[in-house]
């Protein structure tokens, strides 16, 4: 994991081992306004934007991000992508669900999002800047992000027992692994 | 066979290339490497093709023996019985990645040597971890001492290889579990008979539903004794 500023959105590049060469670059936003806006721009039919811009307070660690990209990765690189789009299957594995629809719904950017996380694959410098200029709310550091977590929303959607929600991340990455089973 | 075919049938190559990893162990079922996983440290545990079983067969089992291990482990994670954290399945590869746990099983202990006072308290561990996954239905199906960790850190007791798990109610099934374990305990380690007795002290103490339980453990020692006997 890499921290890195560029301008003054800190950025976080995350790599995979068993996907040499591919990196996703992610940033964290908080005080968002523009929600709605973004959401829309993902899902335009004519000029859909391709990122995954999900709602941080479902996301207790950016651990649960490199993982649902790792899987994400090698669905694609085996023909078993299920989603649309490769940053679609990312969004789809954090929710640990086979619904892609509600997994958008729920974990995806929406218009009561005011925090966001943004990940995109190997973006251009172009790309890079089109993120920064998307997102009206205030760039901090990833490291903020555990602070931002909705514990009992993640606990509802993921039907967490009480000793599973005790050990929150560690619950809801087994959960995203056994997606499939 | 093609890729394609060979995906179906769960034989792909695991996607974290196992030549970069340590082989640990190979069971009658499994190979079991350590490596490394988005950083952190992994176990890397994969199903095998048996070459005498009928191929078509050979998937079904093997998948749904994957699944199963799968399956128990979220459920002792439900239960509270602390378990390796789940970082992937490959249904592909028929293979599952773990959290590695830093520490040593149970079995390597005993053999280093361990003080009564420890036996007894590990014991206890034990037993009252067991109460806790029969009452919650899952029978672990190999509880040997090698299957058991403790952390080194928080000393804490990691239950693993749930290769044979299954899920009962059965007072049967689960005497049988116990069994196994008396077994281990008493062939492997014949100075640790006090920590089994630890074990189903604990047990007694913490399962609701010990009675039926350690009274089918008395039927299911005679039978073991008869076909000790006879064979
Ligand atoms: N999560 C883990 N952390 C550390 N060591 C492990 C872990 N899982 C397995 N091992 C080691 O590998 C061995 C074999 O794994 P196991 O799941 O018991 O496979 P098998 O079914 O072949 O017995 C274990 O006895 C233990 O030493
Ligand atoms: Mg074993």
């Amino acid at each position: 994991m890499v921290m890195a500023m560029t301008s003054d959105h800190p950025v976080t590049k995350l790599s995979f081992e068993g996907h040499p060469g591919r990196s996703l670059w992610v940033w964290l936003y908080t005080d968002v306004t523009n929600g709605g806006e973004i959401q829309q721009q993902i899902t335009s039919a004519s000029a859909p934007l391709d990122l995954a811009a999900l709602n941080a307070a479902l996301v207790p660690d950016v651990w649960i991000l490199h993982l649902a990209a790792h899987k994400a990765l090698t669905a694609a690189s085996r023909g078993l992508q299920r989603a649309h789009t490769l940053h679609a299957q990312v969004v789809c594995n954090i929710s640990g669900s086979r619904h892609i629809g509600e997994a958008l719904k729920r974990y995806g950017v929406g218009k009561q999002c005011s925090s966001l996380l943004v990940a995109k694959f190997e973006p251009t410098p172009q790309q890079e800047k089109q993120v920064q200029e998307l997102v009206k709310g205030k760039a901090v550091p990833l490291t903020e992000l555990p602070g931002l977590c909705n514990r009992t929303l993640l606990q509802k959607y993921h039907k967490l027992s009480a000793p599973e929600a005790a050990q929150l991340v560690d619950s809801v990455t087994s959960h995203i692994a056994a997606t499939d089973c | 066979m093609s890729k394609d075919d060979l995906a179906k049938e769960g034989f792909l190559d695991p996607i974290i290339s196992t030549a970069s990893c340590q082989l640990l162990s190979q069971g009658a079922e499994a190979r079991v490497w350590s490596g490394e996983f988005l950083g952190r440290p992994v176990i890397l545990k994969q199903r095998f093709k048996k070459k005498y079983r009928h191929p078509v067969l050979d998937k079904h089992l093997n998948h749904s023996r994957l699944k199963q291990e799968v399956r128990s482990l979220l459920k002792a994670r439900k239960l509270g019985i602390p378990t390796p954290v789940l970082y992937d399945v490959e249904l592909e590869a028929s293979t599952i990645y773990m959290e590695r746990i830093a520490g040593c099983s149970v079995k390597e202990l005993l053999k280093k040597g361990m003080s009564p006072a420890d036996r007894h308290s590990l014991g206890r561990k034990i037993g009252q971890l067991l109460a806790t996954m029969h009452d919650g239905s899952l029978v672990h199906g190999d509880l040997t001492t090698s299957n058991m960790l403790v952390r080194s850190d928080s000393q804490d007791l990691v239950m693993i290889d749930f290769g044979l798990s299954s899920i009962s109610g059965l007072a049967e099934d689960k005497a049988v579990d116990l069994y196994v374990l008396e077994r281990a305990f008493n062939s492997a380690h014949a100075t640790s008979v006090d920590m089994y007795d630890a074990v189903l002290e604990a047990y007694k103490q913490h399962s609701r539903q010990w009675c039926p339980t350690l009274n089918k453990l008395a039927d299911v020692r005679m039978r073991g004794r008869k076909r000790v006997m006879v064979g």
